[in-house]
């Protein structure tokens, strides 16, 4: 069997007294993408950077395609490196920088890294000076991708980039996961990590708090109906399936976790004239997540289990949920129909109301009736 | 709420950076001039006579080099004719680098857009930063007149000698800031100002030749303290144009900043252009295309020097040999075998070991500075180990000082072969240089060693122990510091080649342990974090 493209055991990095990661288990098989989210300081950095063997870990052990990172004259052979801030040569210009990365990395697939140029829309016989931090990001997910290597390590690699070259970098990403090769993608906006992800993990505060299929994840979450009605709303208070009931102009907006048969039975007695269903976004699905029982949260542990995640949740040593709005409701302002939901990172803030369910996050029927 | 107070901040922000360097240098000046006090007391306890006046007055060599001598009776105006264009050099490098770093170094690092950010305009800020290193120079000026007068040099003469260096130290650092507004990169803003300076040295060694060629003085800023003759019989109107044309040069720099974009320069053009693939091919070779230009300015710099000094060393000791009070400070500091030819080769080939162990140490801090910029992480992300990377610098620093030195050694041969001298063969000049080389190996492994244990002290220890410990040299025989101090300076071990035998033991000790630093400095390397800034 193939090794694991990428491995972790127990990796740990203090600095001085400051935990940057602590225990980390992971593992990513080949062909796999695999999201990797965290607030700003969650140690997202700090990993990838183990991973290449610039930071020496504090505990701990880690394997790129069963080779340890260590050695990296091996291990290095089959990674690309997109990294969070791109500094390049000012003298050099892109072509010069990515004729040196290419002579390092070996293998250049030069057809392929004109036709990256391209796609990428970006001019290589500008000074590195004159680029902007979008197109020295460009530089480095040519100089990644062109020697198509068997792991690629992007650390938010799309901080800079317009949606344009966004959709661009997804696209590369999905072709060079169909290749084979494995895409471990560090990110803090969800909505990134979503629309090309297989698995996703949290971190937060230097700890593995959840690793996840996506499918997984969806299955066990929830569902919003918006429905415009023309007579009463119906109750719902004796489905468990409901988690939360919230009144609209005209309507009525119901959380369903499970199956929705009964609540679109009874919406439908109550006459529907407009009926607006939403999958949940990662956002919600882990605001949900956090907001729910811990009986629930063992349900979900229990299908993480199946599903053979490694993962730090389950019993009752999953970390104090942080994750929570501090305003107005979760789930009403997330599933508000017709507005751009705007990019926003899984931890918006998180001062004063830090881990504590607030009344307004109880009254907005987030919490199981 | 707080009040904004957004020039205050700027200017408290630029003082912040300013501020260590400026008192290091205030105070190293300071210590300088008093050290000159302090020799010419001892070495001409009743004064210089007349006739020792005028070999100095008709030696061209002195009066090149140094300037020419005016109130060679007094300790005030021995110290400006000994030290005075030393120390106008070091004042006027610092202003530029320092103005350099403050109006486009920190441009480059794209941290001037956020001070600009700020209610500030960008010639308001570009005005304050100048208004600091101002400050700064007037901070080392004080320090010299404080010193000078506490040495019983007079208060008058000494006010005049700081207020000229201060002026030297604005009048380059507003050179400085007017390169920095027309080349983007601080290293050619920093270059073209040292270029500045050059021309101005050359005009002053051409000003003072002859006293019929003295009005080439007043072109150049270095000639303004000959004119001035702080001791002597001051002429204050130098005081002039050490006012003025800083003010102006200011006034320009801020005029150019408001004509131009940030990040962008008049005359820099950063179109497109083909790429050069040359070089690119390994660690090793991409570290020589970055550095090789450095290495050329400092081949054509240092050579240039050496040329000069081989071009005198005739001169100098002909001069030397009639002057018994100056044998006596060369005795007292231990430098009596100077006075032969061969000697005084000696002498100046460990100056040359100065320059050179300096540049090797400057030189891995640009490794460091590769590190330091977080570019260091785009080659270690590929297949090439740390020891690849670090041992193709470390090859190359020291590989850089050895060329450098044998450029030196031809430059210094050169300038004898001028002059006429059969004296010197391009063996003994050359051995006089490369006797240096086991320090040079040392301070090179000291450098090599400092990257891996404590990185951000990279350049900033392997250039302490060789200004210290040459100073130690210099200075310890004459004050009778006990042997044990002495020894603990590198220099101390080295023989005076080709005077007498190269010092085989002590040489092959200094390298070994510089090998062994390299060997540590590479273990760390391997075992620590690869950290930015």
């Amino acid at each position: 069997m193939a090794p694991a493209a990428i491995r972790t055991l127990g990796l740990t990095k203090h600095f001085g007294r400051v935990v940057a990661l602590d225990g980390l288990d992971l593992e990513v098989s080949p062909g796999e993408i695999f999201g990797f989210l965290g607030p700003n300081g969650a140690g997202k950095s700090t990993t990838i950077r183990l991973l290449l063997g610039l930071l020496r870990p504090t505990a701990g052990e880690a394997w790129l395609a069963g080779v340890p990172v260590s050695d990296v004259e091996h291990a290095h052979r089959s990674v690309g490196y997109v990294p969070g801030d791109v500094s390049l040569w000012p003298q050099l210009t892109g072509a010069e920088c990515l004729e040196l990365f290419g002579n390092l990395s070996g293998g250049v697939d030069a057809a392929f890294r004109d036709e990256l140029l391209e796609r990428l829309d970006l001019d290589p016989n500008q000074r590195a000076r004159s680029y902007s931090k979008g197109n020295r990001q460009k530089i480095a997910l040519v100089a990644a991708f062109m020697t198509r290597p068997d792991i690629l390590l992007l650390d938010e690699p799309t901080v800079g980039l317009d949606p344009l070259m966004e959709a661009e970098f997804q696209s590369l990403t999905r072709e060079a996961a169909e290749r084979g090769q494995t895409v471990f993608l560090s990110s803090h906006l969800l909505d990134e990590v979503e629309d090309v992800c297989h698995r996703v993990a949290i971190l937060r505060s230097g700890v593995l708090v959840e690793v996840a299929a996506l499918e997984d994840l969806r299955r066990l979450t929830t569902t919003i109906f918006e429905a415009s009605l023309s007579g009463p709303v119906p109750v719902f208070t004796d489905l468990p399936e409901v988690v939360g009931v919230e009144p609209m102009d005209g309507g009525v907006r119901v959380t369903v976790s499970g199956a929705p048969g009964e609540v679109l039975t009874r919406l439908n007695a109550a006459g529907i004239t407009r009926l607006h269903s939403q999958a949940p976004t990662l956002e919600q699905i882990f605001l949900t997540y956090y907001e729910t029982s811990s009986s629930q949260r063992q349900a979900v542990a229990a299908a993480h289990g199946q599903s053979g995640v490694a993962g730090r949740g389950g019993d009752g040593s999953l970390p104090a949920p942080r994750i929570t709005e501090p305003t107005s409701s979760s789930a009403s302002r997330a599933g508000r129909p017709g507005v751009a939901r705007p990019r926003r990172p899984l931890v918006t803030s998180c001062r004063g109301s830090c881990g504590r369910p607030t009344p307004a996050a109880r009254s907005s029927g987030c919490t199981p009736a | 709420m707080r009040a904004a107070h957004p020039r205050r901040t700027v200017l408290g922000l630029y003082a912040r950076l300013t501020r260590r360097g400026a008192l290091l240098m205030a105070v190293g000046i300071a210590v300088y001039v008093g050290i000159e006090v302090a020799s010419y007391n001892a070495a001409y306890p009743s004064g210089v006579s007349q006739a020792q006046f005028a070999m100095f007055q008709d030696n061209p060599a002195v009066r090149m080099m140094q300037g020419a001598p005016t109130a060679l009776d007094s300790a005030g105006g021995f110290t400006v004719l000994d030290g005075g264009w030393i120390i106008q050099l070091l004042v006027a490098v610092w202003a530029l680098l320092t103005t350099s770093r403050l109006l486009r170094g920190e441009e480059d690092v794209e941290r001037t857009e956020l001070v600009l950010a700020g209610p500030v305009r960008a010639t308001r800020a570009t005005a304050l930063s100048l208004v600091v290193v101002g400050a700064a120079a007037l901070l080392i000026g004080v320090a010299v007149t404080v010193t000078m007068s506490a040495s019983g040099t007079g208060l008058r003469g000494s006010a005049l000698l700081g207020l000229g260096l201060a002026g030297v130290t604005a009048t380059f650092a507003s050179v400085a800031a007017v390169t920095s507004q027309l080349v983007n990169v601080r290293r050619r803003a920093a270059a073209l100002a040292a270029g500045v300076l050059g021309v101005a040295y050359v005009l002053r060694m051409v000003g003072n030749s002859t006293d019929a060629r003295s009005w080439v003085r007043w072109t150049t800023p270095l000639g303004w303290m000959d004119e001035l003759k702080p001791y002597g019989d001051a002429d204050l109107r130098a005081l002039l144009p050490m006012l003025i044309v800083p003010l102006l040069l200011a006034a320009l720099a801020v005029t150019l900043r408001a004509r131009r974009d940030i990040g962008g320069a008049l005359l820099s053009n950063d179109a497109g252009r083909e790429p050069h693939l040359r070089l690119l091919g390994s660690p090793a070779a991409f570290a020589w295309r970055s550095n090789r230009a450095v290495l050329l300015g400092w081949i054509l710099g240092l050579g240039a020097y050496a040329a000069i000094m081989g071009a005198l060393i005739s001169t100098m000791i002909d001069w030397l040999a009639q002057d018994k009070s100056y044998q006596k400070i060369m005795a007292d500091m231990g430098l009596d075998q100077a006075l032969t030819t061969r000697g005084f080769l000696a002498m100046i080939g460990v100056i040359f070991g100065v320059a050179v162990a300096l540049q090797v140490a400057w030189r891995m801090g640009a490794a460091r500075g590769e590190e330091e910029s977080g570019r260091v992480e785009a080659i270690l992300a590929r297949p090439v180990s740390r020891l690849r990377w670090l041992g193709g610098h470390t090859l190359l620093s020291l590989l850089g000082g050895t060329l450098l030195l044998v450029a030196t050694g031809t430059a210094l041969w050169l300038g004898v072969a001028t002059s006429g001298s059969n004296e010197i063969t391009w063996d003994d000049a050359m051995r006089s240089v490369l006797n240096t080389l086991p320090v040079v190996m040392l301070i090179g492994g000291l450098a090599v060693f400092s990257f891996g244990v404590l990185p951000r002290l990279t350049v900033a220890i392997p250039v302490t122990v060789t200004v210290v410990g040459y100073v130690v040299t210099l200075l310890g025989p004459a004050l009778s510091w006990p042997a044990w101090v002495l020894n603990l300076s590198p220099f101390t071990h080295l023989a005076w080649v080709p005077a007498v035998p190269w010092a085989a033991t002590s040489g092959i000790v200094m390298t070994c342990l510089g090998l062994i630093l390299i060997g540590i400095g590479f273990l760390a390397f391997r075992r620590r974090d690869v950290v930015g800034s």
